[in-house]
């Protein structure tokens, strides 16, 4: 009969292979070779590493080898060892290591030298050692970021444990951006394992404080806030986490609009709040104020709040941006970030991106007035930045010169009819809106009320009939 | 009386290939036919003895198509495969089965079957140390219940 399982997995299990004669005091002593790690050369002497310590052989690896080889799943990791590769559990790299670290059942770990990991490969079917392909892009950006696994709660890991865990090869200066990642990722998973969020219902400064304790007992006293809403604004962005997971507040300036959700203007102020709800009283469309670069969280929020009104219509209508930005590199790049956030987190590429600061659209007469100069002052852009939104837009009149917003946002009418003109082929219903949609929603509910009596009364008089 | 001596031939010696058979399934339930299992963690990369592994899940993250594998040690781990190439791959080993369509279990190595009280779902439970439970579909008992009796 052929074994339908391969000697050395059967060996591991059964815990038994070769008798390896040990030496003991007075005498010799017998192992079995499942048991044993590695055999280590040092002095002269050979040792087995075994998971309670180095015991010195009887033999040497002279004797041990063919043996071993005979065995299978024996290799040499360096000069000095040779492991059992059937007790390799993990397979990774430390910083300042050349080489891997081998990790054994009993947590045991030694160093597999670089040069050596033919053996290692073939055994394991692998072509990397430390990575699997394919990796998803959210995890392996993981990787990148240094995030680390902590068996328990960081906030409340004694010091030492972690100042192991994040230090630097020296041991003497602590990754806080490491530590922070790690942090975010393991809040994030205890989450989904569903414990509650440590800040339902409070801002991403709730999470700095989560942690700060933490980084004060490392010796870490600067300010590391920022560095904690890049970390999570990146692993949003990533996909390898989300602000709502967290159930994170947001104060975003943003509204669907209830006819035209999928025409979004896109305005780079904040202050335009109260215009902007008039134009989408007017037209019906959905506004989203970013207020300079738009935070990670409101571009979460947004996005998926319009992706799920846009899945519940019954055919997906075109994706429109309506920008209302600067007419300036900085607008462009800001629409740029936004559009392609909303498309990270989801949406589809919108089907239009129409610009309404544009120079055709303000008084011609005044533009002398209302331009700045791209190339000095205040407004100086720089140069690489600038040739290429002039390649796009040509400036003004071929000049570097750019306008901002703000002139139009001063006539209401005005910047409504270019908003209204821009989107009208795209709109699902024309204007005039109904400016009253609850009202309406009430009237219709009352009508259908109305409607099922009368359905209602009309066969309980059947009914009474017919028992009669 | 030749007939009589040919009868206790038979009880006392069964038919050697049975043996074989019986040899064989209770080989495989101690150890797997298949290499370990290579998954990412952060750390670099485990191999989990198909016969350590608990149970294997579609990741409940947003964005990535990845699949957590569990161990009965409580370690977890990753890979960037479907559920259904990975069963495919895992289908020489008896005690794997695709018990839901996002879970994967050993059924050797489930501890129970319980409903859960509030979902109404079947789950099955591998051990404390082992993080959360597999689901398991009406189909899926019917394929591990089975699997939990030796077939000879």
């Amino acid at each position: 009969m052929s074994l339908p399982v391969t000697f050395g997995t059967l060996s591991r299990r059964l815990k038994s292979g070769i008798t390896i004669p040990i030496r003991v005091k007075n005498g010799t002593g017998y192992m079995d070779s499942s048991s044993i790690l590695a055999f280590r050369i040092k002095a002269r002497k050979t040792y087995a590493v075994t998971p309670s310590g180095e015991i010195p052989t009887a033999r040497g690896m002279t004797w041990l080898n063919p043996r071993l080889k005979k065995l299978g799943g024996w290799v040499p990791i360096g000069r000095n060892y040779t492991v059992n590769m059937h007790l390799v559990l993990k397979i990774g790299k430390q910083r300042g290591i050349s080489g891997y670290i081998l990790t054994f059942t009993d947590g045991t770990r030694l160093n597999l030298l670089p040069g050596y990991e033919k053996p290692f490969k073939k055994f394991f079917e692998a072509e990397e050692l430390d990575r699997i392909k394919p990796i998803s892009r959210p995890f392996e950006y993981l990787l990148k970021m240094g995030v680390r696994t902590v068996e328990t709660d960081i906030r409340f890991t004694p010091t030492a444990e972690l100042k192991k865990i994040f230090s630097t090869v020296g041991g003497q200066t602590v990754i806080a951006s490491d530590l922070i990642a790690s942090f975010l990722w393991q809040s994030v998973n205890y989450i989904r394992q569903g414990k509650p969020s440590i800040v339902a219902n409070k801002n991403v400064r709730s999470l700095w404080y989560a942690i700060q304790p933490t980084l004060g007992r490392m010796g870490i006293y600067s300010d590391h806030y920022k560095t904690l809403c890049e970390q999570l604004s990146e692993m949003a962005l990533q996909g390898i986490l989300s602000y709502r997971e967290f159930n994170l507040r947001e104060e975003g300036k943003w509204a669907l609009g209830l006819y035209n959700p999928h025409v979004v203007v896109l305005n780079e102020k904040t202050a335009d709040d109260i215009g902007l709800k008039f134009i989408q009283d007017q037209i019906g469309i959905s506004y989203l104020a970013t207020g300079g670069q738009p935070s990670t969280l409101t571009m979460e929020y947004f996005t998926h709040a319009l992706k799920k009104k846009l899945d519940a219509l019954d055919e997906m209508p075109p994706l429109v941006i309506i920008a209302i930005v600067d007419y300036d590199p900085y607008g462009w790049l800001l629409r740029e970030t936004a559009i392609n956030a909303m498309i990270n987190f989801g949406l589809p590429r919108p089907d239009a991106v129409i610009n309404i600061a544009l120079p055709k659209n303000y008084p011609q007469d005044l533009l002398h007035f209302l331009k700045n100069d791209l190339t000095k002052g205040k407004y100086k852009v720089r140069p690489a930045i600038l040739r290429k939104w002039m390649k796009i837009t040509n400036g003004i009149d071929g000049e570097p010169f750019g306008i901002p917003i703000n002139y139009l946002w001063e006539d209401l009418e005005n910047i409504k009819n270019l908003v209204l003109d821009d989107a009208k082929p795209y709109l699902l219903l024309q204007p005039p809106m109904p400016t009253r949609p609850w009202e309406e929603v009430t009237m219709h509910m009352e009508q259908l009320h109305e409607l099922a009596m009368f359905t209602i009364q009309k066969m309980m008089r059947r009914t009474k009939a017919c028992k009669k | 009386m030749a007939t009589k001596k040919k009868t206790t031939k038979r009880t006392n010696r069964p038919a050697p290939k049975k043996d074989d058979k019986l040899l064989e399934t209770l080989l495989l339930r101690l150890v797997s036919p298949l290499n370990a299992l290579p998954v990412q963690t952060l750390e670099g990369v485990s191999y989990f003895r198909p016969e350590n592994i608990a149970y294997i899940r579609t990741s409940p993250s947003l964005k990535d198509n990845d699949i957590l594998a569990y161990d009965l040690d409580g370690n977890e781990g990753r890979l960037s495969i479907t559920l259904s190439k990975l069963m495919e791959k895992l289908s020489p080993d008896p005690r794997f089965c695709k018990a839901h369509r996002s879970f994967i279990v050993n059924a050797f190595a489930i501890e129970s079957i319980i409903k859960d009280p509030k979902t109404g779902r079947m789950e099955a439970t591998f051990g404390k140390n082992v993080k959360g439970r597999a689901g398991i579909s009406q189909d899926g008992i019917n394929k591990v219940k089975p699997l939990l009796e030796l077939a000879l």
